[in-house]
Order: structure tokens, then C-alpha cells, then sequence
């Protein structure tokens, strides 16, 4: 009965975006009570979602276990592992699936009564909405690789089309020249968007190269029979390399779908919640904050969650845990420093979330699951709960244009009591025990030499990443909040007065005393976290991160409102602060150098062989030849019919002598 | 002599097209009969579709499962056959084995002056899929005349058009449609040489006659040495299949069949030399030169990396309706000729022939690649694009791997349809509304090997056959990003007329023929159908695959002699019908 309730719920859940995609696609209809059954459905699959939680963590009263679902199989033969679709539904599956309803209802929401409500391209925008949460939910399912592959695609093809894009942009602007510049005219923001697309190609081509390994050396690309030591055991010893190339190829999937560095580019981050500024079309895609925070909130985690299943084959591989810690500490550095010195509050909402999944990154590089999830968590409620006061504050009289961005005080309240509540509950024991359960993360080494030196540096990242965090909140705040959300056109160079260098040092101090403060309870905290290794440090962490930001962000707000002054003196432009690191302009270089440097060579070398080298050629050696036989090649250059008839009439000829008397 | 339905069908698919043209011919009465010609354009397009769907239906996969290799080599490859004896004398096979038998030494005085020719036909798993492919190009094809006489102020100067035209088009497309489904069908050597220069010759009057201004150049380049090739290939069968039947049977057959010319290479070579001295002597002189042709031959057929240069004005300089001939099935004929002849007659590639051949096909993918990032209107793009995955189809095809053989199969399946619904969605010159835009979509979708598509599962077995082939896995790993990000290539290149300039007209230059709207029915129809057939195939690759299967099931394991290869499980129930030429010549040897 639990297992068809379950069932139950997980297919409504999955399939009801689908059905809202189709029917959004056949309709015409822009009836507002359409738009109000939409909403409501998108509303019931919420509780659906969290009634499933809600049943599987409650209700039962002991676990389930995980729950199979069955297997498509696209075509069967011995020439290939398995060609087939197969899903899994365990708790930590029914977590990620809560808090997708949840967000994907407020996003939907936001949609409803944002800027695009008076627009045509409403419900094409919903339609690829439901198809993108659709795609992710089979994502959240799946329990083969071949699944998670078509997946990911269909997650990456299906952003580009919410951005309308197509156009590898960067290559475009750089090799192209004059397409480029006819391009420009108008499309320029277009192109800069389009851009990010092309780092979800890595993504897929990780995915890619990560099933033909798993086949090649596991002989399938299933997560239970991937996870099973007894397996993991005779591949190891089969071919020493095989584990450690695959570990390494998951962390390249998770670089490239979480926008972890070198794939941290400002077209790639920024554009997801805010567009170029300088172009009609980007200030369009301002305007679709379903786009944005549906790719800022659940594609870029979900970049995570193949690390979740498959913990056991690349936790232990050292040289990927530290590439991916030290990916997501580049990451955490660089985007807090990008949110830092942002003009508008949309950027500086994008690389602070950047900045929080280097965090994660780090977090679980440690192998910390509880820190690591719970951040998820917190990125998607503090997304949530974000849209729905922007919801709540946009007024349906005002066009969408000129509607007014959500308040700066309720942005900063309701986060801080996101992030508190989720501190809270982080360390719990359903969070620790259960869900590593789920995602088989057991137990992890410790590191040892120069990894144990860098893996030490990271709380102090971590003190700077979250200072830094606290204080581009205040400076999101310090933005007038009667600017619209994303249409600043402060283009000056932020600065910072010294008084505000108090709050940026105020972070250190809360976590120091946050630290002194808290951990006798989280000594008790570990007790009941024994039988899953996880280590006091990481848990440390995690509340030291939390904390931190919840405390620097309450005095913060609290100072903020009080000192009018503090408020101004923030407006005011003053010398650049952060020049060197501003913006990440630096970053854009550092992507063309690696891809589209090479790429456009390439490319170019080979349209010159096309266009001179082998005409060249051809010339050449057609000259060479007429040296040896003038009159008759000269033919031949000439391309005359004539002469290739006789010369395949004489090797005719040669052949049936060759066949009806062979004694020649 | 016609035993079942399915030899009529086929029978009526490949005549078709002659009705077509017998239609128009009468139909046409020298004045602009525009909407009668194109009426009856409509209806042979769709009669022809039609009947090739029926075909789909009646065609069945062979009931008998193979379970050890022996019995796995000895699948037959063509599950319907038909046809009627042209020349010579029709005494059966086994009373002309036994005459052999009595009078050994009597050889050269028996050898018939004339070849036994017969007009036979037949199908297998991958010719059925090309013959479907070819029926559903021709539709856009045949409409592209009617396309273009409405072009008014947009017509080009260049290209003028009289009342005659579209009927004298009509009549050329009709014949090149007779010659390729007659090419893709034949199970003689002389009716494939009729085909294929129908197929030549119509084209080749078609370009004169109504191509860019540089058709001369694109005549000489490209049809001429196509003909060249197709009478190299030609000759080179007649030789082999003729060489074969005189020595065994004294009377020379031009007839074959894929499995027979497998046959010949793996048993009948290595029984010959034991046997009979003397043939196989004469064998071993022969062979070269036979060799030699076919590999000049295909050459000439194959649109790849680096011989491509010369399809390049082909398919610039068409007119609308053949560039599509040309562009979406024409350029595939390379690789149906590589599994149906040139394979079986070469028999058991070494590991490293195979290797030489991947490096020559996935750096021909390469190359196409880096070419077509500099292209910049859609024609160039969409034929590099086309190059590209030649280069990668024969990679699959010749790698010994039975996942990407057939992974190479669909995806040159894949490739035409696609590219047909991309080029005929580009002459649209809008996207009219949103059918065809999604449709668009789906062959963009498919290009690029997005799941749920054809080119999607095409893609994952090519890949994961090269991946386990002799070719270097890290050259396929190298292959990988190049393919996902060659999909951003297609995505830009097709979109390029749309996305310029938003609302602006495409971009068109070298010569190529901008064209109005046309009726919206028929371009959504057109696209509904081939969307569907991809997206169809994508959901349920196994409609092609369990008919690709035991028709290739030993070609596919070419890579290595077949008792090296693990045992074949063929799942699908065998069902022979035939007439009385069902069962091939060696059919009745043991091996």
C-alpha cells in the first residue's frame, strides 16, 4: 500500500508538468481563468510534492526502502550493456522532489503575475517551463546513466530555448567577423546569452564520455550495480584506471552543470538572472525571471545530484575530491568578489549563488552530505521564498515595464529567516542519517600532504565566502528598492565607504562567536551522526556558514534600516574597489584561451586547406602530370568526358582479357 | 513468379514513378498546366509513400534465430524478391552444377558469349529503409518545381523559366526517382548500372537544363565522375559475380545479393583453392583489378573527407528539386554501396584496415566540422555538415562493430530526412507557423542528437561501436566533444537565414535559388510526416533496428572472421517468401 501511494505520488508529481506543458502547447486560449487553472495546478503539485515527503517521512513508520520503478527499455541486444530507462525513488529523491514542487510552483507564480502577464510569449514560456521541470524531475529519477544522459541534454537543449537561442555566440563574435557584426546590430545581449549554452555542451559531453566508460569498464551504467564495492572491486583490479578517469569525468559533469570554474564565465552566470543590459533583447530576458531562476535554482544543482548517486565510485578517488574542492573554492573566491562589486540587484543575486554552490562544492569535496544538501536546500527556499515576495509585491496595475522591484527590506528579512531555519535544521537526524542512506555516501578518507594543506585553507575560504556574501546582501539592499528589479542602469563602479567595512568584518566575528557559542550543542549534535562518519569539521562548517551569514545579514538589515545615511553613503560612487577582480573581466579571456581560441584555429586552418591549400594542391599536381604527358592529361585538366571513357574502356578491356584468358 | 503481396508492392513502388511520368505526359498539352502537373506530382508522391509504407508493414524479419556463428552467416539478407529472367537460358542452378560436374574439362567451350541477366529485385532491411527515405525526399522534391514557378519578382534572372520547364523538370525528377528506387532495389548488376545512369542521366539533363550558373563546372565535376564511378563499381561487380558463376556453373549470372557476395569471400574462395586450381587462379589475377575498381568507384559515390570537393558544386548549382535528390539521398548512396557491395566482396577487414579506415573517417568528421564553423549561408553549412557525417558513418560502418553499424545505418537515415525537412523548411523562407517550426525543430533536434529523436539513438550506438572497435578509444573521446558541440554547429547553421537579422529575408549568395512560400498544407504535411518519422524512430528505434538486424547481421561482424566474434542472438522470428529465385546461388553449400 505505502510503495503504490508512493508511486502514486511520484508519477503525478513527474508527469503533471508534462501534461500542463501539452496542454500549454495546443492551447491558445489567454483567458485568465485558463492562467488560474494553471496556477492552480502548479499549486496542487506542490502539496502533492510535499505530501509525498510528508508521507514517506511521517506516516510510515518505518522506512520503505527505496522503491522500484519500472524500466523502458528501448531495445535489447548483446551488442549494448542496456539500452533502457530505469528509475529510482528513494528518500533523498523524495526530498529533491519536494523542494522542486515547491519552487517550481513559486517560480510559476512569480511568472503569473510578473512581467510578462500582459505578453503573448506567456504561455510559450510556461510550456518550455513545464517541459524544463518535467526533464529535471526524470533527472531526480533516474537510476541508469543512459537516463541521466537524456536528461541532461534535454535540460541544456531546453534553457537554450527559454533563452530563444541557438547561436554559439562567443564563436560567433570572435571568429566569425563579419556575421558577428551583423549580429551585433541589435542582437549583441541575444548573442551574450546564447553563450551560456555552450557550457552546458561540456556538461553533456562529460555525460557522454562518462556513460562509454561506465560501460566499457562496468559493463553498464546502472547506479546500483556502479555503487555495489563487489563490482567496484573487480573493475579495480581488472584495470586500476578505470574508477579514477570515471571519478574524474562525474567532477567534470558537476563543474560544468553547477557553472563551477573554469566554467564561472559572466555571460554563463550573470545572463541566467539578468541579460546584457546593453542590448532590447537582454532587457527581454530580465523580464522572464522563470528563465533565471529556474536555471539558476535547479539546473545549476542538479549538477550535483549525479555526485549524490554516484558517491561511492568517486569519493574515494583523492585527485577528484580535491579538483573539486579546489574548483569550488576558485568558484566561491571569485563569484563573492563579482557579487561584491555587482550594480544591480539580479547580479548580485547570480554570483552569490555561484558563490554559495563553490561552498557546496568545497562541502562536499570534504564529504560533508549534510552540509552540502541542506546549502541546496537553502538555495531553493531562499529562491522561493524570494519569488514569492517579488509575487507579492508586484502590482498588477503597473505594466510590467515599469513595475517596481520587490522591497530590499522584505528580500533581506525573509532570507535571513530562510537561513536561519535551515541552520536550524540542518544537522538533523532525518538530514544526516537518511538521506546519506540514499546517496551512499559513508564514509570518507581523510587527505593527506599537500591536499590536507589545502583542504585546511578552506574554512578560512569559507570565513571569506560568506563575509563577502554578507555584505553583497547589505549592498543588494543598499540598491533603491523603487528600482526595478534588474533595470538598474548604474553603471558606475561600486565603492564602498569605511563604515561599511564594518560589516564586511562582521562576518568573521559572528562566526568566531557563533563557534565559541554553539559547540557544546554540536557536540551533542554528533552523537547521533556516528554511524555516518560525518566528520565534526564538516558539521562545524556547515553551522559556521549559516550562522555567519543569518547573523551578519539580521544586523545588517537592521542597521540598514535604522542609519539613512549608511543607505546613501552606499549610492555614492566612488573610486573603483575591487578594479583587478570587477566584474570578472579577466574571465572571459581566460574562456576564450581555452575553447575558442583552439577552436576557432582549427576551424580556420581547415577552411583555408578547403578553400586554398587543396585547390592548390590539385593544381600542383595536375601541373606535375602534364610535365609527364602533356597532350593527353592536358586532357584530363580539362576534365573531358572523352578521356575517362577510354581509360575505363581500356581497364575494361584489361580486366575481361584478364578473366576470359588468364594465361596472359 | 510472383509469390506474395510484397513482390507486387515493390514491384508498384519502383514503377511508380513511370506512372508518374506517363501522367505528366499526358496531362501536359505544351501550355502551363501548372496545377494539373503538380496535382498529379502530389498524388505519384504520395502513392509512392504510400506503397513503400504498406512495404514497411508487410516486410518481415526473418523467423529463424541463428544460435551458433555458423548459422548466423548464413542469414539471408533479402526477404523479398522478384523478377523475371531478361537473357539467357534458364536452366536451374543445380542442373548446371551437375553438367559442371560431368564435363570438367569442357569448361571454356561452354562459357555463354552473353551473361544470364535478369531484371530481379528485391529488398532487404536496409535498402527497405533507403527506398522509404528516397519516397519520402522525392515528395519535396517533386514540389519544388510548382515552388518556384510562383517565385515572381524573388525568381532569379538567372535561371529562366518557360512553360516547358516544369514539365521537363517534372519528367527528370520522376526518372531520377525511378533510378534511385530501381538503384536501391536491384539485385542484378546490369539493372543497377540501368538505374544508376538513369539516375546520372536525368540529373545531369536536369542541371544543364535548369541549374546555377556554373552548372558546366558541376556537370564535368561532379555527374561525370559519378558516372565514372557507377561504371567502375559496375564493371567491377559484373566481374566478380560473373568470374564466380563461370566457375562454378559455366554460365555467367550477373544477379547478386549482399550475402551471396559475403558468401563468395568467406567460403567459397577458401573451397575454390582446394577444388579447382585453375579458378582460383584466375581469381587471383582478377581480384586486384576488381578491387581496385570498387574501391575507385566508391570513391567517387562517397562525399567525404577529402574527395568531397567535387559533390560541392553538385549541390550548389541544383536546381531546388534535385539538390534535394542529390543532397539528402544521393550523397547517402556512398554508404548503402559500401554495406550492399563493397563490404561483402572485401571481406573480413584486419584490425589494421579498420584502424585506417576510422582515422580517415573521423578526421574526414573533423575537418567537415572545422569547415562548416566558417561557412556562412545555410547551403554551404548544411552540405559541410553532410560531409561531416559521412565521415563519421563510415567510421562506424567499417569498424567491425555491430552497434555502430547499425548506429551508421540510422544515422544516414537520420541525415537525409532531416536534412530534406531543413532544406525544405529553408525554402519556406519563414516560419509560417508554428507546425513547421516545431518540425524544425525535431530535424534540428535530430541533427544534433537530441533524445527522443533518431539521430540521438544513431549517435549513442555509433559511438559506443567505435568505442569498443580496434579504432583508439581516445580518439573517440576526442570524437565525443566534436559531436556534441558539432550539434551547436547545426543549430547555428540552420538557424542562420531565420536569425540574422530578426524578420529579415534569408541570406542567400553563390548561385543558390531563392524560393517563395508555397501552400502551407503541404509544407506542413510534409514536415508532420518526417518529424514523426524521426521522432518515432527515436522512441521506438527498434521498428528500424529489428529489420536492420538480420539483414546485417553478418556484415556487421565484417571486423573479424565470424567464428571470432561471440554468438549471434537474433531474437526476431524468420519468415522467407520468395518466388522461386528466393534462395541465393550458394545457398545450398555447407560452409
Amino acid at each position: 500500500m505505502e510503495r503504490i501511494v508512493i508511486l502514486s505520488l511520484a508519477g503525478i508529481v513527474a508527469a503533471l508538468p508534462a501534461i500542463m506543458a501539452a496542454g500549454c502547447a495546443v492551447s491558445t486560449s489567454h483567458a485568465s481563468r485558463t492562467l488560474r487553472v494553471v496556477d492552480l495546478l502548479w499549486g496542487l503539485r506542490a502539496l502533492l510534492g510535499l505530501g509525498l515527503l510528508g508521507f514517506w517521512f511521517v506516516s510510515t513508520t518505518s522506512p520503505p526502502g527505496d522503491v522500484g520503478v519500472p524500466v523502458f527499455t528501448l531495445w535489447e541486444d548483446e551488442a549494448l550493456p542496456d539500452l533502457v530507462f530505469s528509475f529510482r525513488l528513494d528518500r533523498l529523491t523524495a526530498v529533491f522532489l519536494a523542494w522542486e514542487t515547491f519552487l517550481s510552483a513559486c517560480a510559476m507564480r512569480r511568472f503569473r503575475a510578473g512581467a510578462l502577464r500582459l505578453d503573448d510569449r506567456q504561455r510559450t514560456a510556461w510550456m518550455y517551463g513545464g517541459m524544463l521541470v518535467t526533464v529535471v524531475d526524470l533527472f531526480v529519477l533516474s537510476a541508469n546513466l543512459l537516463l541521466t544522459l537524456a536528461c541532461g541534454i534535454l535540460i541544456s537543449r531546453i534553457c537554450e530555448l527559454m533563452c530563444r537561442g541557438s547561436v554559439d555566440a562567443e564563436f560567433l563574435l570572435h571568429h566569425q567577423g563579419a556575421i558577428g557584426g551583423q549580429a551585433a546590430g541589435g542582437t549583441r545581449g541575444q548573442i551574450r546569452a546564447h553563450g551560456s549554452g555552450t557550457v552546458l555542451r561540456w556538461g553533456e559531453a562529460a555525460l557522454w564520455v562518462t556513460l562509454l566508460l561506465a560501460w566499457q569498464f562496468f559493463g553498464t551504467g546502472d547506479y546500483a550495480a556502479l555503487c555495489d564495492p563487489l563490482v567496484q572491486q573487480r573493475v579495480a583490479s581488472d584495470n586500476p584506471a578505470a574508477i579514477p578517469v570515471l571519478a574524474l569525468c562525474l567532477v567534470w559533469v558537476t563543474l560544468a552543470f553547477a557553472r563551477q570554474f573554469p566554467f564561472l564565465l559572466p555571460t554563463s552566470v550573470a545572463t541566467h538572472g539578468e541579460g546584457d543590459r546593453e542590448s532590447p533583447l537582454a532587457r527581454e530576458l530580465m523580464d522572464l525571471p522563470v528563465d533565471g531562476l529556474l536555471r539558476g535554482f535547479l539546473v545549476w544543482p542538479i549538477g550535483f545530484w549525479i555526485l549524490f548517486r554516484l558517491g561511492p565510485v568517486w569519493q574515494h578517488v583523492g585527485v577528484a575530491r580535491q579538483l573539486l574542492g579546489l574548483a569550488g573554492a576558485v568558484t566561491a573566491v571569485l563569484a563573492v568578489a563579482m557579487a561584491a562589486v555587482g550594480t544591480n540587484r539580479r547580479e548580485i543575486l547570480s554570483y552569490g549563488s555561484a558563490a554559495h554552490l563553490g561552498l557546496i562544492a568545497m562541502l562536499f569535496s570534504m564529504g560533508s552530505l549534510t552540509a552540502m544538501f541542506a546549502g541546496l536546500m537553502l538555495i531553493g527556499f531562499d529562491a522561493a521564498v524570494r519569488l514569492l515576495i517579488e509575487t507579492m509585491t508586484t502590482s498588477r496595475a503597473v505594466p510590467p515595464r515599469d513595475a517596481p522591484g520587490p522591497s530590499s527590506r522584505s528580500l533581506i528579512f525573509f532570507s535571513a529567516i530562510v537561513i536561519l531555519l535551515w541552520g536550524a535544521c540542518g544537522g538533523r537526524g532525518f538530514l544526516g542519517t537518511e538521506l546519506a542512506h540514499s546517496a551512499t555516501l559513508d564514509s570518507v578518507s581523510s587527505p593527506a600532504g599537500l591536499p590536507a594543506a589545502i583542504f585546511k585553507a578552506f574554512p578560512w575560504i569559507v570565513i571569506f565566502v560568506l563575509s563577502g556574501e554578507s555584505w553583497s546582501l547589505l549592498r543588494c539592499g543598499a540598491i533603491s528598492s523603487r528600482q526595478r528589479s534588474g533595470m538598474s542602469e548604474d553603471r558606475n563602479p561600486l565603492t564602498l565607504p569605511a563604515s561599511s567595512w564594518i560589516v564586511w568584518l562582521a562576518g568573521p566575528a559572528c562566526v568566531g562567536i557563533f563557534c565559541l557559542w554553539r559547540m557544546d550543542l554540536m557536540q551533542s549534535l554528533l552523537l547521533p551522526l556516528q554511524p555516518v562518519h560525518v566528520y565534526p569539521f564538516d558539521l562545524s562548517m556547515f553551522a559556521i556558514m549559516f550562522s555567519s551569514v543569518s547573523l551578519a545579514a539580521i544586523a545588517v538589515g537592521l542597521l540598514y534600516g535604522l542609519n539613512p545615511e549608511w543607505r546613501n553613503a552606499l549610492r555614492k560612487p566612488v573610486e573603483p574597489l575591487l578594479s583587478p577582480l570587477q566584474r570578472g573581466a579577466y574571465l572571459p579571456d581566460v574562456w576564450k584561451l581555452m575553447v575558442w581560441q583552439p577552436a576557432g584555429y582549427f576551424a580556420e586552418l581547415c577552411r583555408f586547406c578547403e578553400e586554398t591549400a587543396w585547390p592548390a594542391a590539385g593544381r600542383f599536381f595536375r601541373r606535375l602530370i602534364s610535365l609527364w604527358g602533356e597532350s593527353f592529361l592536358g586532357e584530363l585538366e580539362h576534365g573531358n568526358i572523352r578521356v575517362y571513357g577510354v581509360v575505363v574502356l581500356l581497364t575494361t578491356a584489361l580486366m575481361l582479357g584478364l578473366l576470359l584468358y588468364p594465361e596472359l | 513468379m510472383w509469390a506474395s503481396l510484397n513482390q507486387y508492392l515493390l514491384l508498384l513502388v519502383i514503377t511508380s514513378p513511370l506512372v508518374g511520368i506517363l501522367a505528366i505526359a499526358v496531362i501536359s498539352r505544351g501550355g502551363p498546366k501548372a496545377a494539373a502537373e503538380r496535382e498529379a506530382v502530389v498524388l505519384h508522391a504520395l502513392l509512392t509513400l504510400g506503397l513503400a509504407g504498406l512495404l514497411v508493414i508487410q516486410y518481415r524479419a526473418p523467423a529463424a534465430v541463428p544460435q551458433t556463428n555458423a548459422a548466423a552467416r548464413d542469414i539471408p539478407t533479402v526477404q523479398m524478391r522478384g523478377g523475371f529472367r531478361w537473357i539467357g537460358d534458364s536452366v536451374r542452378l543445380e542442373e548446371r552444377r551437375a553438367a559442371k560436374q560431368t564435363s570438367e574439362d569442357d569448361r571454356l567451350f561452354h562459357l555463354p558469349l552473353l551473361p544470364i541477366v535478369r531484371m530481379a529485385w528485391g529488398i532487404d532491411g536496409v535498402s527497405l529503409c533507403f527506398i522509404v527515405m528516397t519516397s519520402l525526399v522525392m515528395i519535396p522534391a517533386l514540389l519544388s518545381p510548382a515552388h518556384r514557378r510562383g517565385g515572381g519578382a524573388n525568381a532569379p534572372a538567372a535561371f529562366p523559366t518557360h512553360h516547358k520547364d516544369d514539365t521537363v523538370t517534372a519528367i527528370c525528377l520522376l526518372g531520377c526517382s525511378f533510378g534511385l528506387l530501381g538503384l536501391l532495389a536491384a539485385q542484378d548488376v546490369v539493372w543497377l548500372m540501368a538505374c544508376a545512369g538513369m539516375l546520372i542521366g536525368f540529373s545531369a539533363f536536369l542541371l544543364g537544363t535548369c541549374g546555377g550558373v556554373d552548372r558546366r563546372e558541376a556537370i564535368t565535376r561532379s555527374v561525370a565522375r559519378l558516372g565514372m564511378g557507377t561504371l567502375a563499381i559496375g564493371l567491377a561487380l559484373i566481374g566478380f559475380v560473373y568470374a564466380f558463376s563461370w566457375m562454378q556453373v559455366w554460365g555467367g549470372e550477373t544477379e547478386f545479393l549482399p550475402d551471396f557476395l559475403w558468401q563468395r569471400v568467406q567460403h567459397d574462395l577458401v573451397v575454390l583453392r582446394e577444388i579447382d586450381p585453375v579458378a582460383d587462379q584466375v581469381w587471383r589475377q582478377t581480384a586486384p583489378a576488381i578491387g581496385l575498381m570498387c574501391l575507385a568507384g566508391a570513391w567517387a559515390w562517397l562525399p567525404m573527407f577529402p574527395l568531397h570537393r567535387r559533390w560541392i558544386p553538385l549541390w550548389r548549382q541544383s536546381p531546388p528539386g534535385l539538390r534535394f535528390v542529390w543532397l539528402c539521398v544521393g550523397s547517402q548512396l556512398g554508404l548503402f554501396g559500401l554495406v550492399q557491395f563493397a563490404l561483402p566482396v572485401f571481406g573480413p577487414l584486419e584490425d589494421a584496415t579498420i584502424w585506417w579506415s576510422g582515422l580517415l573517417g573521423l578526421s574526414g568528421f573533423l575537418y567537415a566540422q572545422g569547415v562548416m564553423a566558417k561557412q556562412r549561408t545555410f547551403l554551404s553549412a548544411v552540405s559541410y555538415g553532410v560531409v561531416a557525417q559521412q565521415g563519421l558513418c563510415f567510421a562506424a560502418l567499417t569498424c567491425g562493430e555491430r552497434a555502430a553499424f547499425w548506429g551508421g545505418l540510422l544515422q544516414v537515415v537520420n541525415v537525409g530526412l532531416s536534412v530534406s525537412l531543413l532544406v525544405w523548411q529553408c525554402m519556406q523562407g519563414e516560419r509560417t507557423n508554428e507546425a513547421p517550426s516545431w518540425c524544425h525543430r525535431a530535424a534540428i533536434g535530430s541533427m544534433s542528437g537530441i533524445p527522443g529523436t533518431l539521430g540521438f539513438i544513431g549517435q549513442l550506438l555509433m559511438l559506443w561501436g567505435l568505442f569498443r572497435s580496434p579504432i583508439a578509444g581516445e580518439m573517440v573521446l576526442l570524437t565525443v566533444p566534436a559531436i556534441v558541440f558539432g550539434g551547436r554547429l547545426w543549430q547555428w547553421a540552420v538557424q542562420l537565414p531565420f536569425d540574422v537579422e530578426l524578420g529579415e529575408s534569408p541570406q542567400i549568395s553563390n548561385g543558390e535559388i531563392p524560393t517563395p512560400s508555397i501552400s502551407t498544407w503541404t509544407a506542413r504535411g510534409y514536415a508532420v510526416v518526417v518529424a514523426g518519422v524521426l521522432m518515432i524512430c527515436g522512441v521506438h528505434p527498434g521498428l528500424m533496428l529489428n529489420r536492420l538486424r538480420p539483414s546485417t547481421e553478418h556484415l556487421a561482424l565484417a571486423g573479424k572472421p565470424v567464428a571470432e566474434k561471440e554468438v549471434v542472438k537474433v531474437a526476431a522470428p524468420r519468415v522467407r517468401d520468395g518466388g522461386p529465385m528466393t534462395e541465393p546461388a550458394g545457398r545450398d553449400r555447407e560452409p
